[in-house]
């Protein structure tokens, strides 16, 4: 027995993590060569770096890439936010859009489109807010009525039902504030506004980093509340600030992206299967996955029914349904999650 | 080492835990016994600062428990709560997060960390499952991880709650061995059982307590008999070559 502990982990999870970071990379070049106007890998050098200005560098810089980007941002975003909520809230239901944080958000997006059309760049800091909002609102009803796993949900799913009736009624009474589309209620990146995208990926940049920075405090949440105190971790204060952390991420996507769903939920649950629950490589795992994930069902969104175009918001959930189902089908009576 | 002084704590208005005095010296094994709801639970919590004093003293190796932050709580008291739910995550993994509280932010663990965690792995005998999921061993296998986790966090004094419940009798005598162990490197061992017999056998002294007090403290064979109103029963010592035994039996009135 002559292995480190942390070598001693059982199979090496490293190849899993290069696989999804190849994933991530090959759906983003795809992303932002395929649509339609064909762009070469020749054309994409030259728009990349020598700032040409034929057509073809136009539609990379101004049209591919902050759409590739949003895409990369939001899945990134939601697949870890999902994993932090689950392993905080210690429940394998618990994501951004079931407990009530995208529609938190989503509310605050739509009150600040129909009351202040003009803000811009504090959007993302408004959705922060409404999605911060609904996951205290969430964590102190459950602590008010002893947290235990399903109370937790059933109060999310009160608050999400509550917040998206809010939205609803924005979106019936002030029609023009451009939150009524397809592409805000169910997610997409058809019409992402510049303006929005690039102060919410910088947010998402900073939440992911320090997310990955806390793996081992989630690590300790998970063991149970009296445990991580034992070990010395001031358990109400991490709680706060990672669930922080979840709101930031959720809020910041729904303001660029709208309320996608459902990828908070998926992706964790596939990551814990490929690479287990030890979340300094669960994070990242998720993070990739989440960003490949979005990436290519957007660009099938795109290119399906061309010339037409589905908000990826409608396909993900198309496709992550059924497979989400065939995933607890298989597990057969096992956890996905404990 | 832990000194209370005067504890008392208590849930809303009711008080749990009246006036506590105890100290638990390195070296020692101590055994918390008493019927169900006297307190027990609620002291090894209020000794760690996960359930708030209303008035009285903890010292832990000599510093003031409110004074300390949770780290430093950590780094002198080890404590394994009762019911826990199994996490998925390696045995190996688990014991690591027991060098938690000597990491500052952002916390990697370093190579000593994995080098003391891989010794208290071995020395409970958990080292030949390290790699494996803590929800595939067995009840005594996991406490073995749990032990190891807080020989790994490496402070003077380890708190259990109820350490051998839902275990077969030999994995008991297991673990009550390597909790004699453990007061052997020097370190005061407080457990709080329900396992009378256990207790009696393995404890160098026993707090006996009912109704949120402590009614006796000292040696196994000079408070044995309060445990006959305490808990209702007869005590019987019984003196043999092989040692000293004792035998409960329901309570005949009359």
């Amino acid at each position: 027995m002559k292995c480190s502990v942390t070598s001693c982990m059982g199979t090496d999870k490293r190849p899993a993590l290069a696989l999804a970071g190849l994933a991530c990379l090959a759906a983003a070049l795809l992303s932002v060569c395929l649509g339609a106007a064909k762009i070469s890998p020749a054309e994409l050098l030259a728009a990349l770096f020598n700032g040409g200005q034929t057509p073809a560098a136009g539609i990379v810089r101004y049209v591919r890439l902050p759409r590739t980007a949003a895409c990369l941002a939001a899945g990134a975003a939601l697949a870890v936010s999902g994993a932090i909520i689950q392993s905080v809230l210690a429940n394998p239901l618990a994501s951004p859009n079931i407990i009530g944080v995208n529609a938190g958000a989503g509310l605050m997006v739509g009150l600040c489109c129909a009351f202040l059309p003009t803000m811009g760049r504090g959007l993302s800091g408004a959705a922060f807010l409404g999605a911060m909002a609904a996951v205290l609102l969430v964590l102190g009803i459950a602590r008010r009525i002893g947290a235990s796993r399903m109370t937790v949900i059933l109060a999310g799913v009160a608050v999400n039902a509550f917040l998206n009736a809010g939205t609803d009624a924005v979106v019936t009474l002030f029609p023009d504030a451009g939150i009524g589309s397809a592409d805000f209620r169910v997610g997409g990146f058809s019409a992402v506004p510049a303006g929005r995208l690039w102060p919410a990926a910088l947010l998402i940049l900073m939440g992911v980093a320090l997310s990955f920075t806390l793996a081992n405090e989630l690590d300790l949440l998970a063991l149970g509340e009296d445990t991580a105190h034992g070990l010395g971790l001031s358990v109400r204060r991490m709680q706060f600030l990672l669930l922080g952390i979840a709101a930031v991420l959720a809020g910041a996507t729904v303001s660029f992206a709208g309320q996608l769903g459902f990828v908070g939920l998926i992706v964790p649950h596939l990551a814990r299967r490929l690479v287990g629950s030890g979340n300094g490589i669960l994070l990242p795992m998720c993070a990739l996955s989440g960003a490949a994930l979005v990436t290519l069902c957007d660009l099938a969104a795109r290119l399906l029914f061309a010339p037409y175009e589905l908000p990826v918001g409608i396909l993900l959930s198309l496709i992550g349904g059924p497979f989400f189902l065939m995933l607890l089908v298989r597990q057969r009576g096992g956890r996905l999650h404990d | 080492m832990i000194e209370l002084r005067e504890l008392c704590a208590g849930y809303g208005g009711r008080e749990i835990l009246h006036r506590i005095s105890l100290t638990f010296v390195p070296g020692q094994v101590y055994g918390i016994i008493g019927p169900n709801g006297c307190g027990k639970s609620t002291l090894l919590r209020s000794i760690t600062g996960l359930h708030p004093l209303s008035s009285g003293t903890v010292l832990l190796d000599g510093a003031d428990l409110c004074s300390l932050t949770p780290i430093q709580t950590a780094q002198r008291v080890a404590y394994l709560p009762q019911s826990r739910n199994v996490p998925a995550i390696s045995a190996g993994r688990l014991a690591l997060h027991g060098r938690f509280a000597h990491l500052s932010y952002p916390r990697r663990y370093r190579r000593e960390d994995d080098e003391i965690t891989r010794r208290a792995l071995e020395w409970t005998g958990a080292a030949d499952f390290a790699s494996r999921n803590m929800q595939e061993l067995s009840g005594g296998q996991r406490q073995r991880v749990y032990l190891a986790m807080a020989l790994a966090q490496d402070t003077r004094t380890i708190l259990m709650d109820e350490p051998t419940t839902y275990l077969d009798i030999g994995s008991r005598f297991e673990v009550m061995n390597l909790a004699r162990g453990l007061a052997g490197m020097g370190k005061a061992v407080v457990l709080v059982l329900h396992d009378l017999e256990l207790v009696l056998r393995y404890a160098d002294r026993v707090v006996v307590m009912d109704g949120g007090r402590v009614k006796a403290e000292g040696p196994p064979d000079e408070v044995y008999p309060c445990l006959r109103d305490c808990f209702g029963v007869e005590v019987c010592r019984i003196s043999s070559p092989e040692g000293v035994f004792y035998s409960f039996s329901p309570r005949h009135d009359g």
